[in-house]
């Protein structure tokens, strides 16, 4: 019975010693795991285009000297594949800490819950962290701040400076009327055959800048208070009116079917003297155009009967924090600086970006830059700012524009039908209302 | 000794099917799994955060799109002129490869007609891009040497640009059927062709009664597979027209890769192609039915 005893309570002793050892073991591995917290690797998703690299790069280098505990692991995709990754890998729960995020999807990303909300990081920062940005905003669907600009893209004009030139025109147009008579004076026909072979303007049917520059000129909203789509309002009936006349008389005759690779490749080929879009492609035309062709950028015009409200179109790309990161702290960090104010400068200064940040707006590689300055300038000057993206209905309107321009410009629909069935379907994809 | 037998033969069984499970598994998981999921999915609405039940909604949502029913239409029309491009060139050119097949350099031929097959879709798709492009068109500039004018291939308000489309799609597939074909003609003995000489028969009649006889198992195959293939085909289409102009050339996979992929609407999508998978099962077993309806009599 002793020795039964003695057993029993050796075994409970074994038993303890095992439970204590475990717990130290935990404990120990607990603690290893906190100091290993301290060095963090984050992954990122970009898309790699023009002449970002070596900006991306300098602002991770400059990045990881700052925060040393930091290591920026940049998983790079080609830009038409990133949507699709994003959406399905959102789908899987399978994103990464932070994502670069295309302005096509942004929404339906924050609409379905993927990106992390940020408001309670930036409440930290204080007031003069968001008031810095040329323009920011709230998601429409989760009324938070989901994501944060990082490389604004104003919509504006490319000219070839000496087809202009030929037909005259040396003074930049100010206004809608100006600009149609630049149109016209460039639309010519270069060999005499009676046919026009160089058009006075180029422009793709989706996304298109023309447009956006119209609608924002016009005064055009792409919302009513309620909700609905308000591009049947008559400012945008105008806006719209003012393209298709534009692209019929002087653009070429299948622009109707133009996708931003048509439209750049009339234009790069010395085909049109005028293209119009966004300011990343600055380094696109100058490695491509027709070598010996001067080429400038110059700002959206405006509408003569709203002179005072002098209005720009801002689209941009953002960076947002996956909801599903292990390191929030850290991953804000990281947005916080590649959207901040210091890799803002390196973006200007080395891909020739336009800056997003207020603060950035007068250094000298902007003012004295011709590629840069006009944009800067437009975006600087705007009282208000057309963020298309900004818009619950965004989506679904960068999915129906083309068809319903298209619809306008084969004669199968006014340009009031057009917009009316436009807004029919937007409603019904955005709101489910018909 | 029999229910020794009877052991040892079980035991044989049990281990064959231990053998096949990881292929078993694998098969599944690539395709039941999708399936099911796809099915699923098409219950729920998941363009928001929420994934809600929603039932039915989606079908009765596709099943009242009008722009899905004409996308249909676009498919059928697409895969039926473009199966009869593949068919039709195909076997023309392996009774000529077949005909010539002891000549010099007649395998030079065989390979030169199946290089299309061969080529990468993207550069394909790139190198079609250029030659119907709306405004740089090399065909319209070929037309323009012989003082014709060209035509709006993919930027037509007509059937033009899907026929276009299908047109290019005929191309690069015929070579699938020829050379399918073209195995199958080789295989059939001389003896057959020179007792029917032998008899008076015509050529027609030799074609009709020895050698298509002779290719309709493999035509019934070929057709099937390539029946699938065309109706859920998207990447040309895609990089081309994108459906556009004005849906002309909406197909029923760019049509549900546009709303799952621009409108973030997975439930919806997955609706969409459940109704396609669905189209597809009742298409192809009418095809075979109709196909070896002569091998279900016999």
């Amino acid at each position: 019975m002793k020795k039964e005893n003695i057993l029993i309570k050796s075994n409970i002793m074994l038993l303890m010693l095992i439970l204590a050892l475990s717990l130290v073991f935990c404990g120990l591995f607990t603690f290893n795991n906190f100091a290993q917290a301290k060095n963090v690797t984050l992954t990122v998703w970009e898309w790699d285009m023009n002449e970002r690299p070596e900006a991306v790069k300098a602002i991770i280098a400059a990045f990881e000297k700052k925060y040393p505990n930091i290591t920026i692991n940049m998983e790079t995709t080609d830009f038409n594949a990133m949507a699709n990754k994003q959406l399905i890998a959102g789908e899987a729960d399978a994103l990464p800490d932070c994502l670069e995020v295309p302005g096509s999807i942004i929404q339906t990303m924050a609409k379905r819950g993927n990106l992390m909300n940020l408001d309670s990081f930036i409440e930290k920062e204080g007031k003069q962290f968001i008031d810095d940005f040329a323009f920011v905003w709230k998601d429409p669907w989760t009324k938070h701040y989901n994501y944060l600009p990082w490389r604004v893209c104003p919509a504006g004009f490319y000219r070839i400076v000496d087809y202009w030139d030929e037909a005259g025109c040396t003074v930049e147009p100010w206004t809608w009327e100006e600009f149609e008579e630049v149109a016209k004076k460039t639309t010519v026909d270069t060999n005499g055959d009676g046919e026009v072979d160089r058009y006075g303007i180029v422009d793709t049917m989706t996304y298109g800048s023309l447009y956006f520059m119209a609608l924002a000129s016009f005064g055009a909203k792409f919302e009513n208070e309620d909700g609905t789509s308000a591009l049947n309002s008559p400012e945008a009936i105008r806006a719209t009116k003012e393209v298709i006349k534009i692209m019929k008389n002087y653009g070429p005759p299948n622009i109707a079917v133009f996708g931003p690779k048509e439209a750049r490749d009339v234009f790069l080929s010395g085909k049109a003297a005028t293209i119009a879009a966004a300011s990343f492609m600055n380094p696109i035309i100058a490695s491509g155009i027709v070598p010996g062709l001067k080429w400038k950028p110059f700002s959206c015009p405006l509408d003569i009967n709203n002179f005072r409200k002098r209005t720009a179109v801002g689209d941009a790309e953002v960076y947002a924090i996956s909801k599903n990161t292990k390191h929030p702290e850290e991953a804000w960090e990281f947005v916080k600086f590649i959207c901040g104010p210091e890799a803002d400068a390196i973006v200007v200064k080395k891909s020739k970006g336009v800056p997003s940040h207020k603060s950035n707006a007068n250094i000298s590689e902007v003012t004295e830059d011709p590629l840069i300055r006009p944009f800067a300038n437009m975006l600087a000057m705007a009282e208000h700012v057309l963020v298309p993206m900004a818009n619950k209905s965004f989506p679904s309107f960068i999915d129906h524009e083309q068809e319903t321009l298209q619809k306008i410009l084969y004669g199968k629909a006014t340009v009031e039908e057009a917009l009316n069935e436009l807004v029919e379907k937007i409603n019904q994809d955005t709101l489910n209302v018909k | 000794m029999f229910t020794l037998l009877l052991k040892k033969r079980r035991k044989k069984i049990s281990s064959g099917y231990l053998f096949i499970v990881p292929g078993v598994a694998f098969v599944l998981f690539l395709t039941i799994y999708p399936l099911v999921n796809a099915i699923k999915m098409s219950f729920f609405n998941l363009s928001s955060g929420n994934n809600i039940f929603v039932g039915f909604l989606n079908y009765q949502k596709a099943f009242q799109d009008q722009t899905m029913w004409l996308s249909m239409a676009h498919s059928f029309y697409f895969t039926i002129f473009s199966v009869s491009l593949h068919f039709l060139f195909g076997l023309g050119l392996a009774l000529l490869l077949n005909s010539v097949k002891e000549y010099k350099g007649s395998s030079i031929c065989r390979g030169l007609l199946f290089l299309p097959w061969l080529f990468s879709s993207a550069v394909w798709c790139v190198t079609w891009q250029l030659i119907l492009h709306p405004q740089f068109s090399i065909l319209n500039e070929i037309f323009n040497v012989f003082g014709l004018k060209g035509l709006n291939w993919i930027s037509a308000d007509s059937l033009l640009p899907l026929t276009s489309l299908s047109i290019v799609n005929g191309w690069k597939f015929f070579p699938f059927h020829m050379i399918m074909y073209f195995a199958v003609l080789q295989s059939i003995p001389k003896e057959l062709y020179e007792a029917a000489s032998i008899d008076g028969a015509s050529g027609n009649q030799k074609f009709f009664y020895i050698t298509l006889p002779s290719l309709y198992h493999t035509i019934a195959i070929v057709l099937t597979i390539d029946t699938i293939g065309t109706f859920h085909y998207f990447d040309l289409i895609w990089i081309l027209t994108q459906g556009g102009p004005m849906n002309r050339t909406e197909v029923l996979s760019t049509y549900i890769y546009r709303k799952v992929f621009t409108l973030g609407n997975f439930g919806y999508g997955s609706a969409m192609s459940v109704i396609l998978i669905v189209i597809l099962i009742a298409f192809i077993t009418l095809y075979i039915k109709i196909l070896l309806k002569g091998e279900f009599e016999g």
